[in-house]
């Protein structure tokens, strides 16, 4: 049986689902969000979740488990309790979902996606660790400094939502740094030589790669993720360049992600690394005739060998 | 090009100006993604996805959601929130 951690919006948990169907693996998905729906039980000897329908998971019949979008954050509120209450559930679900996740992994039973995959292999690691294989555009981090003159991208070393409501977000974009008031830590990058974004999803070993149709001259900017309907934009097959499917291979070994969806900048004098993200989203890139992006990462969950094992990863020399 | 990090603590950091960029001046609010009223379905741990449903492209981020599958009172919401 394979067991998904995840939400009830989440499309790509939906085509696995089916896709399990067609091929006749068991499968159970657990909805954070209707977590209330379920019932669920866990003592010494293992858990057992049930969904409304009166299908029935038992922790000894999981063979693997995939942690996709288990978040609360992400999707509309469940309904029921105060505040407090609120407040104090959710922290318990998602400490149980992440227990769940230990559990699996204690077993061999964690599949492609390491839960903790984005704290662990932070911004800066992955920059760090991504000069040994690509053009890395000059960054830094820092407050107390009056940064040099020039226009830079500004990141973010976190997705955490700002403003008193949790509502709004501070995407990638571009500033003249030396505005950015100098009491504040920034992460500032910059902009990378090149005329087309590319993003590569990585599957345990194998490379999908795509690329913006439009050129950053033709959309106006200079990085995509400025756009924030990107994904409104067609992308298209990309050719990997000779050798670039072995670098992001042997990069990803490195930083002990077995997944993830790498974004670059193509057309310039070389390939640009920008980010990886270890549980990036891959859906709108897929090809509904065949789903071959999903049926890459089915496989590679049934594939014992992309168990997520927990050994200790060398990022990093001295 | 950026200046080494010890180079960079040796410019003068001069107190804030008037102008002068703070992070929440960055911030924007993502587009949202309307769910729509039919409950949630089920049988989608069954593998029977229903045909008419598909992957949102517009919501690449947060999730690659299929926008019919949730109620909540009818009046839900989902930030859509960016590449990450």
């Amino acid at each position: 049986m394979l067991l998904l951690l995840t939400n009830g919006i989440d499309g790509t948990a939906d085509i696995l689902v089916e896709l399990c169907a067609a091929r006749g693996v068991p499968v159970f998905r657990f909805n954070i969000d209707l977590w209330a729906q379920y019932r669920f039980a866990w003592t010494a000897d293992g858990f057992v979740f049930r969904d409304p329908t009166g299908r029935s998971v038992d922790s000894g019949a999981i063979d693997a488990v995939l942690w996709r979008r288990p978040s609360l954050h992400e999707t509309p509120e469940w309904e029921g309790g105060s505040p407090e209450d609120r407040a104090a559930t959710e922290a318990e679900l998602q400490t149980i979902v992440r227990e769940i996740a230990d559990w699996a992994r204690g077993r061999g039973r964690l599949r492609l996606i390491d839960p903790a995959g984005s704290r662990r292999v932070g911004r800066l690691a992955q920059m760090r660790v991504a000069r040994d294989f690509f053009r890395v555009p000059d960054w830094a981090v820092g407050w107390g400094v009056r940064w040099p003159a020039g226009r830079r991208m500004v990141k973010r070393l976190t997705a955490e939502p700002v403003g008193a409501d949790h509502d709004r977000y501070i995407y990638v974009q571009s500033v003249e740094s030396d505005r950015l008031a100098p009491e504040w830590p920034w992460l500032l990058q910059e902009i990378a030589e090149g005329d087309r974004d590319a993003t590569v999803l990585y599957v345990h070993g194998r490379c999908f790669g795509f690329e913006m149709a439009h050129t950053r001259t033709e959309l106006g900017v200079e990085d995509w993720r400025i756009r924030n309907v990107a994904h409104d934009d067609p992308w298209r097959p990309w050719m990997l360049p000779e050798g670039v499917a072995d670098r992001i291979d042997a990069y990803m070994r490195r930083l002990g992600l077995r997944f993830g969806r790498l974004d670059f900048i193509a057309g310039g004098p070389e390939l640009v690394f920008l980010e990886v993200n270890p549980n990036g989203q891959f859906g709108w890139l897929d090809d509904p005739e065949g789903w071959p992006l999903h049926t890459a990462v089915l496989d590679a969950l049934l594939d014992p060998s992309s168990t997520i094992d927990g050994r200790a990863v060398t990022l990093e020399e001295g | 090009m950026l200046l080494s990090a010890s180079l960079l603590l040796l410019t003068a950091a001069a107190p804030q100006a008037a102008g002068d960029i703070v992070p929440s001046a960055l911030a924007t609010r993502p587009g949202v993604v309307q769910l729509g009223e039919e409950p949630y379905d089920w049988s989608l741990q069954q593998g029977r996805r229903p045909s008419s449903l598909r992957v949102a492209d517009n919501t690449a981020n947060c999730s690659t959601a299929t926008i019919k599958t949730q109620r909540n009172s009818g009046s839900d919401e989902v930030h859509d929130c960016g590449f990450d």
